[in-house]
């Protein structure tokens, strides 16, 4: 069972503490000395020690003050030594991870310096992103606008006959074999190889084949960048200048170099392959009447004669073509007169072959100057 | 050298050679200048009691010695100038805020600050024309900052008997005008409620049965029990530095405390129903009319009690 506190007793022996009840008491036995009283205080003393002094200290009550008052001064003294005891500088003090991490020296340096570099590599990255855009931008102004642009292998049929002459591949060659016929039958779409060109600025070379060769693929012929400056969409181009003329006669000379070295190659399978593959090109829909058939044909054709187009250049016939306010103009042409010619006309079957051919190769309105003449095909 | 100490030598050498090798700082003493002081504290706190102390519990004794505490005070005892320094540099604080806390002004702690000094080092000389030493009754046991308090306090109350002799006549008249002023002032619960003799007459034979019962109750305790309400009530001690003293917990103090309170209430009933002739009903209405009613006024009278008995006991018995 349970003791319960009594305060009634409490009470009595707070308050009474009557001569009668703490009378002073003297024992018989000697007073305790100041070591024996300290080691009590502590609780040093061995078991019977202890009960002996313990015995005394009960009834001898100048010794158990003095006990008392020690026991008060150890526990305070010990009340006050604990925070002391908390901050002696010999203890190890321990450190967290996160504040050695603050502790590395010049750790400050350190950071400022990472901030400096991360702040210029992303104002670096932030700068050259306008100026990638802007080239892009540019790139994409370059390309005509009024015709759709499409890209090399798989030319799509667009309505305006320009836009098929304007997506001009990167490599490109007159095919040999169907500008021989004269019947403008369609001729596949092919990948061209180089055409050959003619190393004369205003001359063509009589027959220029440019087989397409399916092995003269992207592989061999990587995508062209175009060379020039894509055509104004309204205003009036301007007319080249000489050294424009020169540089793009210079690139004409090394397509046609390569043309020529593959042409001797797959003169043959070019053929061959344009004769299979006409069927299949003469199949491909229409988008409209027969301007847009003869559009389409003429389209076929140019790609199957090896025309080498990208999207504001030609060749044909060994000659280079820039089309102008919806007209194809021959590089050779500075602005002289020039002689009208209709197709199908009997003017336009005394011309010569090569320029029906490059007539039948280009569609549209075409300027050519052969043999100092500029003929203006329609 | 006794039957006793013959039979423990080779214990008690090889725990003395152990104890110097325990010691952080051995002050360059040796097994045989601490051996005498080792011994003497063996027969005072062990071998008196139990002279057949087992060998382990002798050298567990020993084991327990202080041992740096120990070789500082011997080594001050020799005259070691560079000891004295460290006991000076180490425990002055502890001197002083003891006399801080015993003495009642600035003044006459710093004046028992210096006694204190004086006789550690030993100002006095004995007959023989030796150094009086206090140092030579620090056995080690205890802490040496614990028996420094304990010598403080010591002084302070031979200090304050010194003193109390030149005024003991006034307190004795202080003591003697506060019982007539307890007798004959009215507002004093316990001797006087009214100016009834007879009822004055019944309550003081009230409260002196009762105070003559709880004096036989307390005595009848057993001397742990006795000395733990002591050092409560007499002395307002808490129960944790009791518990401390004791080597127990708090709680268990507490639990001791309640039932002594339990053990001195059946005391006192059966002194009061045996001795004085009391009913049930009464022992109980009075206590707790008695609790009730103890006053001030004894307070005051208990305190000129306790300072009168002090010099009567410290001048008829001493302390040291």
């Amino acid at each position: 069972m349970e003791l319960e506190f009594d305060k009634e007793i409490d009470a009595i022996l707070r308050k009474a503490r009557v001569g009668g009840v703490a009378a002073v008491r003297a024992v018989d036995s000697p007073h305790v000395d100041a070591d024996a009283i300290a080691a009590f205080a502590e609780n040093v003393l061995p078991d019977k020690a202890k009960r002996l002094y313990m015995a005394h200290f009960a009834d001898c009550d100048p010794c158990r003050r003095m006990l008392s008052q020690t026991m008060t001064l150890i526990s305070e003294a010990d009340v006050t030594a604990a925070p002391s005891v908390a901050k002696d500088p010999v203890s190890p003090v321990l450190v967290t991870w996160y504040e050695r991490l603050f502790r590395t020296p010049n750790l400050a340096a350190a950071m400022g310096a990472l901030v400096l570099t991360f702040s210029g590599i992303l104002g670096y990255m932030v700068f050259q992103r306008p100026a990638d855009t802007a080239v892009g931008d540019q790139a994409k102004a370059a390309k005509p606008q009024s015709p759709a642009v499409v890209p090399n292998f798989n030319r799509d049929v667009s309505t305006n006959s320009s836009s098929s002459a304007a997506n001009a591949s990167a490599a490109n060659t007159a095919a040999a074999a169907n500008v021989a016929s004269d019947d403008a039958v369609p001729q596949p779409e092919r990948s061209g190889n180089i055409p050959s060109g003619g190393p004369s600025p205003d001359g063509e070379p009589e027959e220029r084949r440019s087989e397409i060769s399916p092995a003269a693929t992207p592989a061999t012929e990587p995508a062209r960048p175009i060379v020039s400056a894509p055509p104004a969409p309204a205003a009036s181009q301007p007319v080249p200048s000489d050294d424009e003329k020169k540089a793009e006669k210079d690139a004409d000379k090394l397509k046609d170099r390569a043309a020529d070295a593959a042409m001797s190659k797959t003169d043959a399978a070019g053929e061959d392959v344009a004769r299979n593959d006409a069927p299949k090109a003469a199949k491909k829909p229409s988008t409209g009447g027969p301007r847009n058939v003869q559009m389409q044909q003429e389209t076929n054709l140019g790609a199957g004669n090896g025309v080498v187009e990208n999207s504001a250049t030609k060749q044909a016939g060994g000659k280079n073509f820039v089309y102008r306010n919806g007209v194809w103009y021959d590089r050779t042409y500075h602005g002289e007169a020039t002689t009208n010619v209709k197709r199908g006309s009997d003017e336009f079957k005394k011309l010569d072959s090569t320029l029906r051919k490059i007539a039948g190769s280009i569609g549209g309105t075409i300027v050519v100057v052969s043999k100092e003449k500029a003929y203006r095909i329609q | 050298m006794s039957l006793i100490a013959e039979k423990h030598k080779n214990t008690v050498e090889e725990a003395i050679e152990h104890l110097i090798s325990r010691a952080v700082n051995a002050r360059g003493l040796s097994g045989s200048d601490i051996s005498g002081r080792v011994w003497a504290t063996l027969e005072k706190y062990l071998l008196r009691d139990d002279p057949n102390a087992a060998h382990t519990d002798i050298e567990e004794f020993v084991h327990e010695i202080r041992a740096d505490d120990l070789c500082l005070i011997v080594a001050c005892e020799r005259g070691d100038e560079r000891a004295w320094e460290d006991l000076v540099a180490n425990f002055d604080s502890t001197v002083k805020s003891a006399a801080r806390k015993i003495s009642s002004n600035t003044e006459d702690a710093e004046d028992l600050a210096s006694s204190i000094w004086a006789e550690l080092y030993g100002l006095r000389t004995d007959a023989d024309g030796k150094k009086k030493s206090k140092l030579a009754y620090y056995s080690g046991r205890g802490s040496l900052a614990g028996w420094l308090r304990a010598v403080v306090s010591q002084l302070a109350v031979d200090q304050f008997r010194k003193q109390s002799k030149f005024v003991q006549i006034e307190e004795d008249r202080e003591f003697e005008n506060l019982a007539n002023e307890a007798s004959a002032h009215s507002g004093n619960g316990l001797v006087s409620h009214s100016d009834d003799p007879e009822l004055l007459l019944v309550n003081k034979r009230t409260s002196d049965d009762v105070t003559e019962a709880l004096s036989t109750s307390i005595a009848s305790l057993e001397a742990e029990d006795r000395l733990i309400l002591k050092l409560y009530y007499f002395d307002d001690l808490k129960l944790k530095d009791i518990a401390a003293t004791f080597g127990y917990h708090e709680a268990t103090a507490s639990r001791k405390l309640v039932r002594v309170q339990t053990e001195i209430r059946k005391g006192v009933e059966r002194a009061l129903r045996e001795h004085h002739g009391w009913t049930d009903g009464e022992v109980k209405r009075h206590l707790s009319e008695t609790a009730a009613e103890l006053g001030i006024s004894f307070e005051t009278m208990f305190a000129a009690l306790i300072v009168l008995a002090l010099m009567q006991d410290f001048v008829m018995g001493g302390v040291l």
